[in-house]
Protein backbone atom coordinates (compact mmCIF):
# COMPACT_ATOMS: atom_id res chain seq x y z
CA UNK A 1 0.00 0.00 0.00
CA UNK A 2 1.25 3.47 -0.78
CA UNK A 3 2.38 5.69 2.05
CA UNK A 4 1.32 9.34 2.17
CA UNK A 5 2.27 12.33 4.26
CA UNK A 6 0.20 12.37 7.48
CA UNK A 7 -1.14 15.85 6.69
CA UNK A 8 -2.92 14.52 3.59
CA UNK A 9 -4.31 11.51 5.45
CA UNK A 10 -5.57 13.65 8.35
CA UNK A 11 -7.25 16.07 5.93
CA UNK A 12 -8.97 13.22 4.07
CA UNK A 13 -10.08 11.40 7.23
CA UNK A 14 -11.21 14.61 8.95
CA UNK A 15 -13.28 15.71 5.97
CA UNK A 16 -14.93 12.29 5.75
CA UNK A 17 -15.74 12.38 9.47
CA UNK A 18 -17.55 15.70 9.05
CA UNK A 19 -19.44 14.61 5.93
CA UNK A 20 -20.53 11.30 7.46
CA UNK A 21 -21.49 13.08 10.68
CA UNK A 22 -23.85 15.30 8.72
CA UNK A 23 -25.31 12.29 6.91
CA UNK A 24 -25.78 10.32 10.14
CA UNK A 25 -27.32 13.33 11.90
CA UNK A 26 -29.78 13.76 9.05
CA UNK A 27 -30.84 10.11 9.33
CA UNK A 28 -30.96 10.02 13.13
CA UNK A 29 -33.07 13.18 13.53
CA UNK A 30 -35.77 12.08 11.09
CA UNK A 31 -35.53 8.35 10.62
CA UNK A 32 -39.18 7.99 9.55
CA UNK A 33 -38.69 10.49 6.74
CA UNK A 34 -35.45 8.80 5.70
CA UNK A 35 -37.19 5.44 5.52
CA UNK A 36 -39.80 7.02 3.30
CA UNK A 37 -37.08 8.58 1.12
CA UNK A 38 -35.43 5.16 0.75
CA UNK A 39 -38.79 3.81 -0.40
CA UNK A 40 -38.66 6.36 -3.22
CA UNK A 41 -35.57 4.65 -4.60
CA UNK A 42 -37.65 1.49 -5.22
CA UNK A 43 -34.75 -0.86 -4.57
CA UNK A 44 -35.85 -2.69 -1.42
CA UNK A 45 -39.14 -4.29 -0.35
CA UNK A 46 -41.02 -2.08 2.11
CA UNK A 47 -40.65 -4.61 4.94
CA UNK A 48 -36.86 -4.26 4.89
CA UNK A 49 -36.69 -0.46 4.69
CA UNK A 50 -36.57 0.36 8.41
CA UNK A 51 -34.01 -2.35 9.06
CA UNK A 52 -31.84 -1.15 6.17
CA UNK A 53 -32.08 2.48 7.34
CA UNK A 54 -30.95 1.49 10.84
CA UNK A 55 -28.15 -0.59 9.32
CA UNK A 56 -26.91 2.37 7.26
CA UNK A 57 -27.08 4.66 10.27
CA UNK A 58 -25.10 2.14 12.34
CA UNK A 59 -22.45 1.77 9.62
CA UNK A 60 -22.12 5.54 9.29
CA UNK A 61 -21.60 6.00 13.02
CA UNK A 62 -19.06 3.14 12.97
CA UNK A 63 -17.23 4.85 10.09
CA UNK A 64 -17.08 8.14 12.00
CA UNK A 65 -15.65 6.53 15.15
CA UNK A 66 -13.34 4.24 13.16
CA UNK A 67 -11.85 7.11 11.17
CA UNK A 68 -10.96 8.98 14.35
CA UNK A 69 -9.07 6.05 15.96
CA UNK A 70 -5.68 5.65 14.15
CA UNK A 71 -5.60 1.82 14.31
CA UNK A 72 -9.00 1.33 12.68
CA UNK A 73 -8.68 4.22 10.18
CA UNK A 74 -7.87 2.12 7.06
CA UNK A 75 -10.76 -0.29 7.73
CA UNK A 76 -13.21 2.52 8.44
CA UNK A 77 -12.12 4.27 5.24
CA UNK A 78 -12.73 1.05 3.30
CA UNK A 79 -16.26 0.77 4.78
CA UNK A 80 -16.84 4.44 3.94
CA UNK A 81 -15.76 3.76 0.35
CA UNK A 82 -18.18 0.81 0.16
CA UNK A 83 -21.06 2.95 1.54
CA UNK A 84 -20.36 5.75 -0.94
CA UNK A 85 -20.22 3.24 -3.80
CA UNK A 86 -23.55 1.76 -2.62
CA UNK A 87 -25.20 5.21 -2.53
CA UNK A 88 -23.76 6.11 -5.92
CA UNK A 89 -25.05 2.84 -7.37
CA UNK A 90 -28.55 3.43 -5.92
CA UNK A 91 -28.57 6.93 -7.43
CA UNK A 92 -27.20 5.74 -10.78
CA UNK A 93 -29.83 2.98 -11.03
CA UNK A 94 -32.63 5.49 -10.47
CA UNK A 95 -31.08 8.00 -12.88
CA UNK A 96 -31.01 5.34 -15.60
CA UNK A 97 -34.66 4.49 -14.78
CA UNK A 98 -35.46 8.16 -15.31
CA UNK A 99 -36.74 8.28 -11.74
CA UNK A 100 -35.03 11.62 -11.01
CA UNK A 101 -37.75 13.48 -9.16
CA UNK A 102 -37.34 11.68 -5.88
CA UNK A 103 -35.74 13.17 -2.82
CA UNK A 104 -32.07 12.19 -2.76
CA UNK A 105 -32.05 11.92 1.04
CA UNK A 106 -28.52 13.29 1.12
CA UNK A 107 -29.02 16.07 3.63
CA UNK A 108 -29.54 19.03 1.32
CA UNK A 109 -33.01 20.56 1.29
CA UNK A 110 -35.11 18.91 -1.37
CA UNK A 111 -32.54 18.05 -4.00
CA UNK A 112 -33.62 15.72 -6.78
CA UNK A 113 -31.25 13.15 -8.23
CA UNK A 114 -28.55 14.12 -10.69
CA UNK A 115 -25.26 12.83 -12.03
CA UNK A 116 -23.62 15.51 -9.92
CA UNK A 117 -24.38 13.37 -6.86
CA UNK A 118 -22.63 10.40 -8.43
CA UNK A 119 -19.62 12.58 -9.25
CA UNK A 120 -19.61 13.91 -5.70
CA UNK A 121 -19.51 10.38 -4.32
CA UNK A 122 -16.63 9.57 -6.68
CA UNK A 123 -14.63 12.51 -5.30
CA UNK A 124 -15.45 11.46 -1.73
CA UNK A 125 -14.37 7.93 -2.70
CA UNK A 126 -10.95 9.31 -3.63
CA UNK A 127 -10.76 10.91 -0.19
CA UNK A 128 -11.44 7.43 1.24
CA UNK A 129 -8.52 6.03 -0.72
CA UNK A 130 -6.26 8.73 0.71
CA UNK A 131 -7.57 7.99 4.21
CA UNK A 132 -6.75 4.28 3.70
CA UNK A 133 -3.08 4.96 2.94
CA UNK A 134 -0.39 4.19 5.47
CA UNK A 135 1.60 7.06 6.96
CA UNK A 136 5.09 8.17 5.98
CA UNK A 137 7.32 8.27 9.08
CA UNK A 138 7.19 12.05 9.36
CA UNK A 139 6.83 13.92 12.60
CA UNK A 140 3.68 16.05 12.83
CA UNK A 141 4.87 19.47 13.96
CA UNK A 142 2.58 22.21 15.20
CA UNK A 143 2.51 23.79 11.74
CA UNK A 144 1.65 20.42 10.22
CA UNK A 145 -1.36 20.08 12.56
CA UNK A 146 -2.38 23.64 11.75
CA UNK A 147 -2.19 22.84 8.02
CA UNK A 148 -4.20 19.67 8.55
CA UNK A 149 -6.93 21.49 10.50
CA UNK A 150 -7.06 24.34 8.00
CA UNK A 151 -7.12 21.79 5.18
CA UNK A 152 -10.16 20.02 6.67
CA UNK A 153 -11.98 23.31 7.16
CA UNK A 154 -11.18 24.44 3.60
CA UNK A 155 -12.28 21.17 2.01
CA UNK A 156 -15.59 21.23 3.88
CA UNK A 157 -16.23 24.87 2.99
CA UNK A 158 -15.41 24.09 -0.63
CA UNK A 159 -17.89 21.20 -0.61
CA UNK A 160 -20.58 23.35 0.99
CA UNK A 161 -19.99 26.12 -1.57
CA UNK A 162 -20.17 23.76 -4.54
CA UNK A 163 -23.31 22.13 -3.14
CA UNK A 164 -24.94 25.54 -2.79
CA UNK A 165 -24.05 26.44 -6.37
CA UNK A 166 -25.50 23.15 -7.66
CA UNK A 167 -28.64 23.93 -5.67
CA UNK A 168 -28.83 27.36 -7.31
CA UNK A 169 -28.32 25.79 -10.71
CA UNK A 170 -31.35 23.55 -10.25
CA UNK A 171 -33.34 26.62 -9.16
CA UNK A 172 -32.26 28.41 -12.31
CA UNK A 173 -33.38 25.48 -14.47
CA UNK A 174 -36.71 25.19 -12.68
CA UNK A 175 -37.45 28.89 -13.03
CA UNK A 176 -36.43 28.85 -16.71
CA UNK A 177 -38.87 26.01 -17.36
CA UNK A 178 -41.59 27.71 -15.37
CA UNK A 179 -41.10 30.98 -17.25
CA UNK A 180 -41.23 29.22 -20.61
CA UNK A 181 -44.45 27.51 -19.63
CA UNK A 182 -45.87 30.78 -18.34
CA UNK A 183 -44.99 32.73 -21.50
CA UNK A 184 -46.25 29.92 -23.69
CA UNK A 185 -49.61 29.85 -21.96
CA UNK A 186 -49.80 33.63 -21.96
CA UNK A 187 -49.69 33.74 -25.77
CA UNK A 188 -52.26 31.02 -26.45
CA UNK B 1 9.90 32.33 13.41
CA UNK B 2 10.62 30.74 10.06
CA UNK B 3 9.21 33.01 7.32
CA UNK B 4 7.82 29.95 5.54
CA UNK B 5 5.74 29.09 8.60
CA UNK B 6 4.38 32.62 8.75
CA UNK B 7 3.57 32.46 5.04
CA UNK B 8 1.71 29.16 5.45
CA UNK B 9 -0.36 30.52 8.34
CA UNK B 10 -1.24 33.71 6.45
CA UNK B 11 -2.12 31.78 3.29
CA UNK B 12 -4.38 29.34 5.14
CA UNK B 13 -6.16 32.26 6.78
CA UNK B 14 -6.75 33.84 3.38
CA UNK B 15 -7.91 30.57 1.79
CA UNK B 16 -10.46 30.00 4.54
CA UNK B 17 -11.77 33.55 4.40
CA UNK B 18 -12.07 33.30 0.61
CA UNK B 19 -13.98 30.02 0.86
CA UNK B 20 -16.34 31.56 3.41
CA UNK B 21 -16.92 34.42 0.97
CA UNK B 22 -17.62 31.99 -1.91
CA UNK B 23 -20.08 30.06 0.24
CA UNK B 24 -21.82 33.23 1.40
CA UNK B 25 -22.11 34.48 -2.19
CA UNK B 26 -23.57 31.19 -3.37
CA UNK B 27 -26.06 31.30 -0.51
CA UNK B 28 -27.10 34.85 -1.29
CA UNK B 29 -27.61 33.99 -4.96
CA UNK B 30 -29.81 31.10 -3.82
CA UNK B 31 -31.88 33.36 -1.57
CA UNK B 32 -32.31 35.85 -4.41
CA UNK B 33 -33.54 33.06 -6.67
CA UNK B 34 -36.10 32.03 -4.11
CA UNK B 35 -37.31 35.59 -3.63
CA UNK B 36 -37.48 36.98 -7.14
CA UNK B 37 -37.37 34.30 -9.79
CA UNK B 38 -40.12 33.83 -10.64
CA UNK B 39 -42.01 36.49 -8.74
CA UNK B 40 -45.15 35.26 -7.10
CA UNK B 41 -46.78 31.90 -7.48
CA UNK B 42 -46.71 31.03 -11.16
CA UNK B 43 -50.09 31.08 -12.77
CA UNK B 44 -51.36 28.44 -15.09
CA UNK B 45 -54.48 29.43 -16.95
CA UNK B 46 -56.13 26.07 -17.40
CA UNK B 47 -58.87 24.85 -15.07
CA UNK B 48 -61.31 26.99 -13.04
CA UNK B 49 -60.32 30.65 -13.39
CA UNK B 50 -59.58 33.15 -10.65
CA UNK B 51 -62.86 34.69 -9.53
CA UNK B 52 -64.94 31.72 -10.66
CA UNK B 53 -66.86 29.48 -8.32
CA UNK B 54 -64.97 26.26 -7.70
CA UNK B 55 -66.80 23.14 -8.89
CA UNK B 56 -68.19 21.19 -5.95
CA UNK B 57 -66.22 18.19 -4.75
CA UNK B 58 -67.52 15.72 -2.20
CA UNK B 59 -64.43 13.94 -0.93
CA UNK B 60 -63.41 11.55 1.80
CA UNK B 61 -60.25 12.24 3.78
CA UNK B 62 -57.78 9.47 4.56
CA UNK B 63 -59.39 9.32 8.01
CA UNK B 64 -62.72 8.55 6.34
CA UNK B 65 -64.29 11.94 7.20
CA UNK B 66 -66.36 13.70 4.52
CA UNK B 67 -64.91 16.93 3.12
CA UNK B 68 -66.64 19.24 0.68
CA UNK B 69 -64.82 21.81 -1.44
CA UNK B 70 -66.47 24.56 -3.46
CA UNK B 71 -69.31 25.34 -1.06
CA UNK B 72 -69.51 28.31 1.34
CA UNK B 73 -67.39 27.55 4.40
CA UNK B 74 -66.55 29.44 7.62
CA UNK B 75 -63.02 30.27 6.40
CA UNK B 76 -60.81 30.32 3.32
CA UNK B 77 -59.34 27.04 2.16
CA UNK B 78 -55.88 26.42 0.78
CA UNK B 79 -55.70 23.19 -1.20
CA UNK B 80 -52.10 22.03 -1.44
CA UNK B 81 -51.40 19.43 -4.11
CA UNK B 82 -48.35 17.25 -3.53
CA UNK B 83 -46.91 13.89 -4.35
CA UNK B 84 -45.05 11.64 -1.96
CA UNK B 85 -41.86 11.75 -4.03
CA UNK B 86 -41.52 15.42 -4.97
CA UNK B 87 -38.58 16.96 -3.14
CA UNK B 88 -39.85 20.56 -3.24
CA UNK B 89 -43.17 19.46 -1.70
CA UNK B 90 -41.27 18.10 1.30
CA UNK B 91 -39.40 21.36 1.63
CA UNK B 92 -42.70 23.23 1.88
CA UNK B 93 -44.29 20.98 4.53
CA UNK B 94 -42.80 22.93 7.47
CA UNK B 95 -44.12 26.13 5.84
CA UNK B 96 -47.60 24.60 5.67
CA UNK B 97 -47.39 23.61 9.32
CA UNK B 98 -46.40 27.10 10.44
CA UNK B 99 -49.03 28.64 8.16
CA UNK B 100 -51.69 26.40 9.69
CA UNK B 101 -50.73 27.65 13.16
CA UNK B 102 -50.42 31.32 12.21
CA UNK B 103 -53.61 31.54 10.12
CA UNK B 104 -55.76 29.07 12.04
CA UNK B 105 -58.55 31.71 12.39
CA UNK B 106 -58.84 32.54 8.70
CA UNK B 107 -57.50 29.61 6.76
CA UNK B 108 -58.07 25.87 6.54
CA UNK B 109 -55.43 23.82 4.75
CA UNK B 110 -56.27 20.66 2.81
CA UNK B 111 -53.63 18.35 1.37
CA UNK B 112 -54.58 16.76 -1.92
CA UNK B 113 -53.01 14.11 -4.09
CA UNK B 114 -53.93 10.92 -5.85
CA UNK B 115 -52.63 7.38 -5.99
CA UNK B 116 -52.29 4.51 -3.59
CA UNK B 117 -54.04 5.17 -0.24
CA UNK B 118 -51.64 2.98 1.75
CA UNK B 119 -48.60 4.75 0.35
CA UNK B 120 -50.14 8.13 1.19
CA UNK B 121 -51.10 7.02 4.70
CA UNK B 122 -47.49 5.98 5.25
CA UNK B 123 -46.19 9.29 3.86
CA UNK B 124 -48.64 11.24 5.97
CA UNK B 125 -47.42 9.48 9.10
CA UNK B 126 -43.73 9.91 8.20
CA UNK B 127 -44.15 13.59 7.37
CA UNK B 128 -46.19 14.36 10.51
CA UNK B 129 -49.24 15.58 8.59
CA UNK B 130 -51.82 13.92 10.84
CA UNK B 131 -53.40 17.32 11.67
CA UNK B 132 -54.22 18.10 8.05
CA UNK B 133 -57.25 16.79 6.17
CA UNK B 134 -55.69 14.65 3.45
CA UNK B 135 -57.71 13.77 0.37
CA UNK B 136 -56.94 11.52 -2.57
CA UNK B 137 -58.89 12.47 -5.67
CA UNK B 138 -57.94 12.06 -9.28
CA UNK B 139 -60.98 14.14 -10.20
CA UNK B 140 -59.84 17.16 -8.14
CA UNK B 141 -56.39 17.17 -9.75
CA UNK B 142 -57.83 16.75 -13.25
CA UNK B 143 -60.38 19.54 -12.81
CA UNK B 144 -57.74 22.00 -11.67
CA UNK B 145 -55.39 20.75 -14.41
CA UNK B 146 -52.55 20.07 -12.02
CA UNK B 147 -49.54 19.06 -14.07
CA UNK B 148 -46.74 20.36 -11.92
CA UNK B 149 -46.18 20.01 -8.19
CA UNK B 150 -46.35 21.45 -5.62
CA UNK B 151 -49.46 23.35 -6.68
CA UNK B 152 -51.77 25.39 -4.48
CA UNK B 153 -55.35 26.62 -4.94
CA UNK B 154 -56.85 29.22 -2.64
CA UNK B 155 -60.64 29.28 -2.18
CA UNK B 156 -62.36 32.11 -0.31
CA UNK B 157 -65.16 31.42 2.23
CA UNK B 158 -67.73 31.53 -0.60
CA UNK B 159 -65.90 28.78 -2.46
CA UNK B 160 -64.61 31.17 -5.16
CA UNK B 161 -61.10 30.59 -6.53
CA UNK B 162 -58.95 33.49 -5.29
CA UNK B 163 -55.53 32.28 -6.32
CA UNK B 164 -53.75 29.30 -7.72
CA UNK B 165 -50.36 28.42 -9.02
CA UNK B 166 -47.20 26.46 -8.87
CA UNK B 167 -45.50 27.13 -5.53
CA UNK B 168 -41.82 26.39 -5.21
CA UNK B 169 -41.00 28.34 -2.09
CA UNK B 170 -42.34 29.93 1.05
CA UNK B 171 -42.39 33.28 -0.74
CA UNK B 172 -44.56 31.97 -3.54
CA UNK B 173 -46.97 30.33 -1.14
CA UNK B 174 -47.26 33.58 0.81
CA UNK B 175 -47.67 35.56 -2.39
CA UNK B 176 -50.72 33.46 -3.15
CA UNK B 177 -52.25 34.57 0.16
CA UNK B 178 -51.09 38.16 -0.32
CA UNK B 179 -52.65 38.24 -3.78
CA UNK B 180 -56.00 37.79 -2.06
CA UNK B 181 -55.26 40.66 0.31
CA UNK B 182 -54.22 42.92 -2.59
CA UNK B 183 -57.49 42.25 -4.38
CA UNK B 184 -55.62 41.04 -7.45
CA UNK B 185 -55.68 37.51 -8.75
CA UNK B 186 -51.91 37.17 -8.94
CA UNK B 187 -48.85 39.18 -8.09
CA UNK B 188 -48.20 39.32 -11.84
CA UNK B 189 -51.60 40.97 -12.39
CA UNK B 190 -50.91 43.39 -9.59
CA UNK B 191 -47.57 44.40 -11.10
CA UNK B 192 -49.17 44.78 -14.52
CA UNK B 193 -51.89 46.97 -13.01
CA UNK B 194 -49.26 49.05 -11.19
CA UNK B 195 -47.18 49.47 -14.35
CA UNK B 196 -50.25 50.34 -16.40
CA UNK B 197 -51.29 52.88 -13.76
CA UNK B 198 -47.93 54.58 -13.98
CA UNK B 199 -47.71 54.47 -17.79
Amino acid sequence: MIALHPILVVIAAGTLVCIFARAAMHKATDLAMFVHTMGGYRLLPAALLTLAALGLLFLEVAVILGLIVPVTRPFAAAVALALLALYAAAIAINLSRGNTHIDCGCGGAGQGLSWYLVARNAVLGMLCLVAMASLLPVEMTAVAWLSAAAGILSTILLFAGIEKLIDNWSWLQASNRAFEQHNHEGHD
Amino acid sequence: MDPLVVAVIVLWAIVIVLLVVVFALARQVGILFERVAPMGALMTDAGPKIGEQSPRFDLLTLDGKPLTLGLPAPKSTLVFFLSTTCPVCKKLLPVLKSLKQAEAQKLGIVIASDGDALEHAEFRRAAGLADFPYVLSRDLGMTYRINRLPFAVLLDPQGVVRGKGLVNSREQLESLLNAQDLGQATIQNWIEAEVAGRG
